[in-house]
């Protein structure tokens, strides 16, 4: 009898250590929550290329912008208590929330946001949003709770824009390893290549979180991440790189499976300023002679979505445009003699190491082949395809998701690394962003999406699916992967 | 049968498996490689033997392609290791007493480092390609019979009948020719077999990490790494290559060990 005892309190104790440690009797507003994430930040600086992995862990949780962008896709007011927008859409007067402190104590004053937003806008700043804040033409602060912008021209998506904008206190330190933040967590241990750890922050000024803190684990192999959530080691999954290992959960009344929305697009994105892909009618001929579905079917199975340009459902822009540009393999043959390449080409893939570019990359030369295009691929890591494709523009047509909404509007843009340079498409997209109306922007830019879909600008391959996997005891948590943050404080854990 | 020929019969019958294999491969194979019609992981059995992998290519035939890696490895390092391993070893072998201890060093330092590092290190400066992880094998053992080489040949230059050649006066390079090569050839094929087996598995473990065979080449650690992440739906696109690559390097080495003992 007493061994039984004995065999049951070990037993106990270590049911109890595998949730993480903590009194399996304690309230939900005692226990931190252990996620698991395969997206590591690099450091914790969003302007110092610190990666999807800093907006996954900090944003919303430890940092917080102006507004904020909703698991919904809705802009909502976070910092900003409220806002006056002048008759001429020029000037934008804000007033900050009373009684906001940044994790140090510091009192958040309308100089920090000015410092914060400048930040992103400097000169050195790594942001990809920084190129949509170059419309600010001067920022004032007349007292310590208001902030004034004025544009240079009217931006319908500047409060949108300041939802990215993490608004952090600059004479904090080295922020690549430090994080001071005004969120309802303020920054624990970061383990590097471990964990990275919250804790609630008991001076928070809005509702307070509904957990004592959250943990990041990190994992390079999904299979391993996986296994984790199996064994109880994490709690949630916030995204699952692959459908083969849903089955263990699927029908397993321990774990739900959530399939979300995503904004994340794997594109074949051509370099349209260089031969032959400076041809149309080559970029249609590749883009038709394709079988996305099947390409979506092998990596995802039965998940995720097929889109025929580069806004998604969840944009209000979207339209259904895979009718455009097709799967047509004969038809891509007639377009290929048309450009002179009866006889088919030769380029070369730059294709990142991680899944799913190596199987979407043999999946494209396989495709191709049938229309006498012949595929080099050409592997490379993600700092390669950040110095080779990005900055020098070194390249034929490369793999690469893109993961943020709204970003059709970077197709206006002639100087981004696609090069794609169409006047037309640069006059629709600026022009969108100077409507007075919300509706006039979706016109316009709907337009513009047709023009780059029709012409092929890249091929849009296919939308990832969202799928956050989590131990049936939590509710509360985001499931839409949108811009990939993840708000932790809403989460509970009975 | 005595151990020496069970050894010897065994390893051949598994390499003559795969060789067989791969010779089959380049006469006749079930799918086109590029094939993608199978459909998405389909179960092993009917049409495809051992299934599809995701893109819907017949698995088998990517097994019969990644026999050629495997083989085309093997004798590739083979090649490269025995080559510069074996000029090397002569040549420290002759040398004066400061360059072969030059040498001598030269070689620990290289023996020092795990095969798969020096390889890694090597794909990561020149680029990941069946040729450089072929070479970089290659070099590693390049070293092990460079050190093995450079012992025999002290040992049979301290013989008494090469004294006797030098006095009848016969050149050096006939005496490495007629006496030198034959004596040392046993023991440097046996070790040469070993590795070869040894070679097998750092190309699949390279390729396993990215760093060996590029895709879509079918290596049979790009096509483990594959199945990783639906061993649990699809565990005979894991296992049929991890079977693969164990006869192989098994047979590899009993054939090795075999050969060994005959040597005695």
């Amino acid at each position: 009898m007493k061994k039984a005892i004995a065999a049951l309190a070990l037993a106990g104790m270590l049911a109890a250590c595998s949730s993480g440690g903590e009194a399996t009797n304690a309230s939900p507003e005692q226990k931190i929550i252990q996620v698991g994430s395969v997206y590591e930040p690099q450091n914790l600086d969003n302007t110092a290329g610190g990666g999807q992995g800093v907006t996954e862990a900090l944003s919303g949780n430890v940092y917080e912008g102006l507004f904020k962008l909703t698991d919904d896709g809705k802009v909502e007011p976070l910092l900003a208590k409220d806002q006056k927008v002048s008759d001429d859409g020029l000037t934008y007067t804000f007033t900050l929330q009373p009684n906001v402190k940044f994790h140090s104590g510091k009192a958040l004053t309308s100089a920090d946001v000015k410092a914060s937003v400048e930040r992103v806008t400097a000169e050195n700043s790594k942001s990809a949003r920084k190129s949509n804040l170059a419309v600010i033409k001067s920022i004032a602060t007349p007292d310590d709770t208001t902030i004034e912008f004025t544009l240079s021209s009217r931006s319908i998506s500047f409060v949108y824009n300041l939802s990215y904008i993490s608004v952090v206190n600059t004479a904090a330190g080295e922020l690549t390893t430090t994080a001071d933040g005004t969120g309802p967590y303020k920054l624990g241990e970061w383990k590097r290549g471990s964990t990275l750890a919250l804790t609630k922050f008991d001076g928070y000024w809005g509702t307070a979180a509904k957990n004592a803190g959250v943990v990041f684990h990190y994992f390079t192999d999904a299979t391993a991440l996986n296994n984790a959530l199996l064994t109880g080691a994490v709690d949630i999954v916030t995204s699952e790189q692959s459908p083969d290992a849903l089955a263990q959960f699927d029908g397993n009344a321990d774990f739900k499976v959530n399939d979300g929305k995503s904004t994340t697009k794997l594109l074949l994105a051509f370099n349209d300023k260089v031969a032959p892909f400076d041809n149309v009618k080559v970029r249609q001929a590749v883009s038709q002679a394709i079988d996305d579905q099947k390409l979506l079917t092998s990596v995802w199975g039965e998940y995720g979505t097929l889109i025929g340009s580069m806004v998604p459902p969840t944009d209000p822009w979207y339209e259904d445009l895979t009718a455009v540009n097709a799967y047509n393999v004969e038809n891509a043959k007639k377009l290929l003699a048309d450009a002179g390449f009866a006889g088919g080409f030769t380029f070369s893939l730059d294709t990142p190491s991680y899944d799913p570019h190596p199987t979407a990359a043999t999946f494209i030369k396989t495709e191709l082949a049938k229309v006498g295009v012949t595929v080099n691929i050409n592997t490379i890591t993600a700092d390669e395809w950040y110095t080779k494709v990005y900055q020098k523009r070194d390249f034929a047509a490369t793999l690469q998701e893109h993961v943020n909404d709204r970003d059709v509007v970077w197709y206006g843009n002639p100087d981004f690394y696609w090069g794609y340079d169409n006047k037309q498409v640069t006059d629709l997209v600026n022009k969108a962003e100077q409507a007075a109306t919300a509706d006039e922007q979706t016109t316009l830019l709907q337009q513009a999406n047709k023009i780059i879909a029709e012409e092929a600008a890249s091929d849009w391959l296919y939308l990832y699916p969202q799928i956050v996997v989590a131990s049936s005891k939590l509710s509360g948590y985001p499931v839409n992967g949108l811009n990939a943050q993840f708000f932790a404080y809403g989460i509970v854990k009975s | 049968m005595s151990c020496r020929s069970l050894h010897l019969y065994a390893g051949l019958l598994l390499v003559l498996i795969v060789v067989g294999g791969v010779l089959l491969s380049y006469v006749w194979l079930p799918f086109s490689p590029d094939d993608t019609s199978g459909g998405r992981l389909a179960p092993p059995g009917g049409e495809h033997l051992l299934g599809t992998d995701k893109l819907g290519r017949d698995l088998f035939t990517q097994l019969l392609i990644g026999g050629r890696i495997a083989i085309g490895t093997a004798l590739g390092a083979v090649t490269v290791g025995g080559l510069l391993g074996v000029t090397a070893g002569l040549l420290a072998g002759f040398a004066s007493r400061w360059l072969d201890d030059a040498v001598a060093v030269v070689l620990d330092i290289l023996i020092a480092f795990p095969t798969l590092l020096l390889a890694m290190l090597i794909v990561a400066g020149a680029g990941a390609s069946l040729a450089t992880a072929v070479f970089a094998i290659g070099l590693a053992m390049a070293a092990i019979v460079a050190r093995l080489t450079r012992v025999l040949v002290k040992q049979v230059l301290s013989k008494d009948y090469i004294t006797a050649a030098r006095v009848a006066g016969i050149s050096w390079p006939r005496i490495v020719v007629d006496h030198v090569l034959p004596n040392i050839a046993p023991t440097v094929l046996v070790n040469l077999a070993l590795q070869a087996g040894l070679a097998v598995l750092a190309e699949a473990s390279l390729s396993y990490l990215g760093l060996g065979t590029p895709p879509p080449n079918a290596s049979w650690g790009r096509m483990l790494f594959e199945a990783q992440a639906t061993v649990l739906t699809a565990p005979v696109a894991a296992l049929a290559p991890g079977i693969a690559l164990v006869m192989l390097v098994i047979g590899v080495n009993l054939t090795a060990d075999g050969l060994r003992r005959s040597v005695r």
